[in-house]
């Protein structure tokens, strides 16, 4: 499903007794049959907007389209599938609480064949008669997640979806709504406090702070190890790069706006500088350019397009990018 | 305390000797309790669910009488259907006075805010998880509420469970609307207090004796239940 699937229009939220918006969007539009994630701490409004987008709440200013008209809960909401951090399971078998919605829709014509592929593509076969609350926290995700699928929803919504999972369950979540994106052309809207999931995902990204949102979330996220399992220099497996202070993780992070790009080897304080061509330029937000360049890893660098065309080169040529150490953010 | 020991001893020989007016007395009780346990659950239980589940202008008041109505005292329910069902009364032509069924009646009417309230207390308290993912499901009023009631089916069976305590250990509506015929509305706890003004202990004691059995049997089912789950 092409085109834009949500549309808000200076979309804001504020619970009662509250003076300060927990939510205020503006203008936004999340598009069809692809990933759309939303990062952003605890309190930074990712709740309430899976509330609103899962017409929970309305609006309290603005207005919230979905396909493009006002949205009928009762009838738009068989569209929705959600995914929560932590799903409620029915106290009964894995089958029954996949069965569940099927039933509660009548759509009981097939339902076996139906219920029996979404279990198996999710691993969940052999798990169909034990009891769903008996299971590890990743089963759970994944029971859940089958039982929203089965329903075969237009757009998921997906708060925080491997949070509290194995690492296996997480693989399998990720690539089964990955698949379902590409292969159905659904639209997964994520909230996760996770950069790393953000990068695997792919798709637009928007950071959340303070219920707004912007479009410079996950630029440039890198995944690896520190050298030495000390701070300071951390390894992708292509490129290593000089990050300041001592926290450990297994990703890093970059904004766009904190890369310089130059046609010669900079000597200043800067404390990585890497060589690499240039793969791609497009739009971003604010008229800003976002340039990718290949240095072994991707990086996306946002320039204006004054600072683009004083520096003089184009997709295929080789550029100078420095970034400072202070710049990173490691990601536990 | 000889008098008590000796009335004890002979308590003992009924229980054991399985005395059958003893017997008869429990039976009766046990049909007509568990009877008005059934008839209450058969109103209280869809009620409360049709309270919990919806919101509506004056459930707040409701919710204040059934609590109110909880503690209704017997000798007043006695009173109001006796008044209902006694000869003058409106449905005094049904002879339901002085009836097994006329305890039944009030006994109902007695333990159906007990398992109104208690039902929909465990409703309520559910997960309220619960309720946002029937509603993704897409589950209908009825749908949700049959699930409702599985769910929270330790909390409900616990409001039976005080339900039924509350009308097998009562004597005030057995008294003023049974009329404690023997052999016909002659329950444990009427019976008790007959043979007490009469200063027979021993049959007494063994259907005291008998009443916190019963008890003990319900409560430790329900307890197995629990651990079950």
């Amino acid at each position: 499903m092409k085109g834009s699937v949500y549309q808000l229009k200076g979309v804001s939220y504020t619970y009662e007794g509250s003076g300060a918006p927990a939510l205020d969007m503006g203008e936004l539009s999340i598009r069809g049959g692809e990933v759309t994630v939303f990062t952003g701490p605890n309190g930074s409004g990712k709740s309430t907007l899976l509330a609103l987008l899962s017409l929970d709440i309305t609006p309290t200013k603005g207005e919230l389209l979905l396909f493009g008209e006002r949205p009928v809960p009762s009838r738009h909401r068989r569209r929705i599938g959600i995914l929560d951090q932590h799903p409620y399971l029915f106290d009964t078998t894995v089958r029954a609480n996949v069965e569940w919605g099927l039933r509660a829709r009548k759509m009981v014509d097939g339902m076996d064949g139906q219920v029996g592929e979404v279990l198996d593509a999710l691993g969940l076969s052999s798990y169909a008669e034990r009891r769903a609350r008996k299971l590890s926290g990743g089963e759970m995700q994944r029971v859940a997640l089958a039982r929203t699928l089965v329903l075969n929803p237009d757009i998921l919504l997906l708060d925080e979806p491997t949070a509290h999972v194995d690492a296996s369950s997480r693989e399998r979540i990720e690539s089964i709504v990955m698949e379902w994106v590409s292969r159905e052309g659904g639209t997964a809207i994520v909230t996760t406090h996770d950069l790393a999931l953000a990068h695997r995902l792919g798709g637009s990204a928007y950071r959340l702070q303070d219920g707004r949102a912007s479009q410079t979330g996950v630029d440039n996220v890198f995944m690896g190890h520190f050298v030495g399992g000390v701070g300071g220099l951390f390894d992708t497996g292509h490129i290593k790069i000089n990050v300041a202070g001592k926290r450990l993780g297994e990703a890093v992070t970059l904004r766009a706006e904190e890369v310089i790009l130059s046609t010669h080897h900079l000597e200043s304080s800067v404390r990585n500088n890497l060589y690499g061509v240039i793969t791609d330029v497009s739009l971003g937000d604010g008229g800003l350019l976002m340039v990718t360049v290949d240095c072994g890893e991707r990086i996306v660098a946002s320039i204006t397009p004054s600072g683009w065309a004083d520096l003089g080169v184009s997709v295929g040529e080789r550029v100078y990018v420095s970034f400072k150490a202070s710049a990173l953010r490691v990601i536990e | 305390m000889g008098y008590l020991s000796d009335s004890a001893a002979v308590a003992a020989d009924l229980i054991f000797g399985f005395d059958p007016e003893v017997y008869g007395i429990v039976l009766t009780s046990l049909k007509v309790s568990v009877s008005a346990t059934v008839a209450a659950s058969l109103i209280g239980v869809p009620l409360a669910l049709l309270i919990a589940l919806n919101n509506f202008w004056g459930k707040g008041l409701l919710r204040l009488l059934l609590n109110t109505l909880m503690a209704l005292p017997t000798v007043v329910v006695g009173l109001f259907v006796y008044a209902l069902i006694g000869r003058a009364g409106a449905l005094g032509g049904l002879g339901l006075l002085f009836t097994p069924a006329g305890i039944i009646l009030g006994e109902t009417l007695l333990a159906l805010p007990i398992i109104t309230n208690l039902t929909l207390v465990a409703v309520e308290t559910l997960d309220p998880r619960f309720f946002k993912t029937c509603r993704s499901l897409g589950g209908s009023a009825v749908r949700t509420a049959r699930a409702a009631l599985y769910e929270a089916r330790l909390g409900i069976l616990a409001a039976l469970v005080a339900g039924f305590g509350r009308v097998v250990a009562e004597v005030g509506v057995a008294m003023i609307l049974g009329g404690n015929i023997k052999g016909f509305t002659r329950t444990m706890t009427t019976a008790i207090a007959l043979e007490t003004s009469k200063g027979e202990f021993a049959l007494g004691l063994a259907l005291g004796v008998l009443l916190l059995l019963v008890a003990l049997l319900v409560n430790g089912a329900l307890f197995a239940l629990r651990r079950r789950a």
